[in-house]
């Protein structure tokens, strides 16, 4: 275990914003792509490190803290997803939420590359599936689990993932 | 669903075709044929380009002084937040608005060492600026509420305030203290998540 964790873990929260440093480009990228909004993206990535200060104490260090915190944004993000019908309350004050409430097909601010836009767009199931099977390394058994759907609808959402964005690539 | 529905039902599956009965049949069918998972494997593998994604993408903007700020009415673990009588009359009053937030703030464990530290002047204003825009919003969407529903929010704003100012009051007497600090900044978030409610149930009528 680092000295900035150990310290962070004291309560120093010079150290943990070190930490934030380090690692909030790779924590962010996960919620991006979960998240496919950019919006939703910031307040996840927000949510994470909170949970993390939250939770600190209980990091013994058996595994990276990037991959901890990579754990701690799927959780977040699949606990947002699950609370879904309460309406979230956002970071940004704005005079129109409408702006907040993008349709999943419209590309996210800040995703400029095809594929990336192609994730962003594709159905929400089918973007996480894919996001945690073929860019995360998760397994489908792994992804039931933590989805809580059958590891044969995992499957099937992947086949659709891959399918659509192929067709979206090759527009 | 035999081998062969299920091969030709793919394409529609992938399309979004199928009624919500044939597509829960073609997942579970994926459940119990190693085979047809296989094929559906083959028939579709990962799209061009996926090793170059990026692993590091920064946010547009810098999130920390967001995340600080919640860090900082938080406190940490272990150990409890010495609250004066008075502060628990304050959290009672934002617990009769809001019910459950503040109860976390209070009566989350303290800090063990050097607390994050508290800048409540300029978290008050940060919080002070977005509460400005939001009551500008929610004037606007006022049309759109019941009176009833506006009477509601605007009652409880006004204990939010009472209890904002008598807890500013008190860290005004006793700046030192990082329990008040919290509670101001605690609060500020309940404002500001008040006004964003209601401003979103604007929206929605």
């Amino acid at each position: 275990m680092t000295e900035l964790v150990r310290r962070a873990q004291a309560g120093d929260s010079d150290a943990f914003a070190a930490l934030y440093r380090a690692h909030v480009g790779k924590v962010h990228a996960l919620c991006l792509r979960l998240a496919g909004d950019a919006h939703d993206a910031a307040d996840l990535t927000q949510d994470v490190f909170v949970r993390a200060w939250e939770s600190l104490a209980s990091f013994r260090g058996e595994s990276a803290l990037g991959s901890w915190l990579h754990r701690l944004a799927v959780n977040a993000f699949l606990g947002t997803r699950r609370a879904s019908t309460r309406r979230e309350l956002r970071v940004f004050a704005v005079e129109d939420p409408g702006v907040l409430e993008r349709g999943e097909e419209t590309p996210a601010p800040g995703l400029s590359m095809d594929l990336e836009q192609a994730i962003a767009g594709l159905p929400k199931g089918a973007r996480t599936v894919f996001v945690l099977h073929d860019i995360e390394g998760y397994q489908h058994e792994e992804i039931a689990r933590m989805t809580g759907i059958a590891s044969g609808t995992s499957k099937a959402q992947l086949f659709r993932a891959r399918r659509l964005l192929r067709e979206a690539l090759a527009r | 669903m035999t081998c062969r529905d299920f091969e030709a039902r793919a394409d529609a599956y992938a399309e979004g075709r199928l009624s919500a009965r044939e597509a829960a049949e073609f997942e579970a069918h994926l459940d119990r044929c190693a085979a047809c998972a296989s094929v559906l494997e083959r028939a579709a593998g990962t799209p061009p380009g996926l090793a170059a994604l990026p692993r590091s993408i920064e946010p547009a903007v810098d999130l920390w002084p967001a995340i600080h700020g919640r860090l900082a009415s938080m406190g940490r673990p272990p150990g409890r937040i010495a609250v004066p009588r008075w502060g628990l009359a304050a959290a009672a009053l934002l617990l009769i608005a809001l019910s459950s937030g503040v109860t976390a703030v209070l009566l989350r464990p303290a800090p063990r060492a050097a607390s994050a530290t508290l800048d409540i002047s300029a978290l008050e204003a940060q919080y002070a600026a977005v509460s400005e825009d939001l009551t500008g919003a929610l004037e606007k969407a006022r049309s759109r509420l019941e009176p009833a529903t506006m009477a509601t929010i605007e009652r409880n704003l006004r204990i939010i305030d009472i209890a904002l100012e008598e807890t500013r009051q008190a860290l005004a007497k006793d700046p030192g203290n990082p329990a008040l600090g919290q509670m101001v900044v605690a609060a500020w978030r309940q404002k500001v998540d008040l006004l964003r409610r209601a401003t979103t149930l604007g929206a929605e009528s």
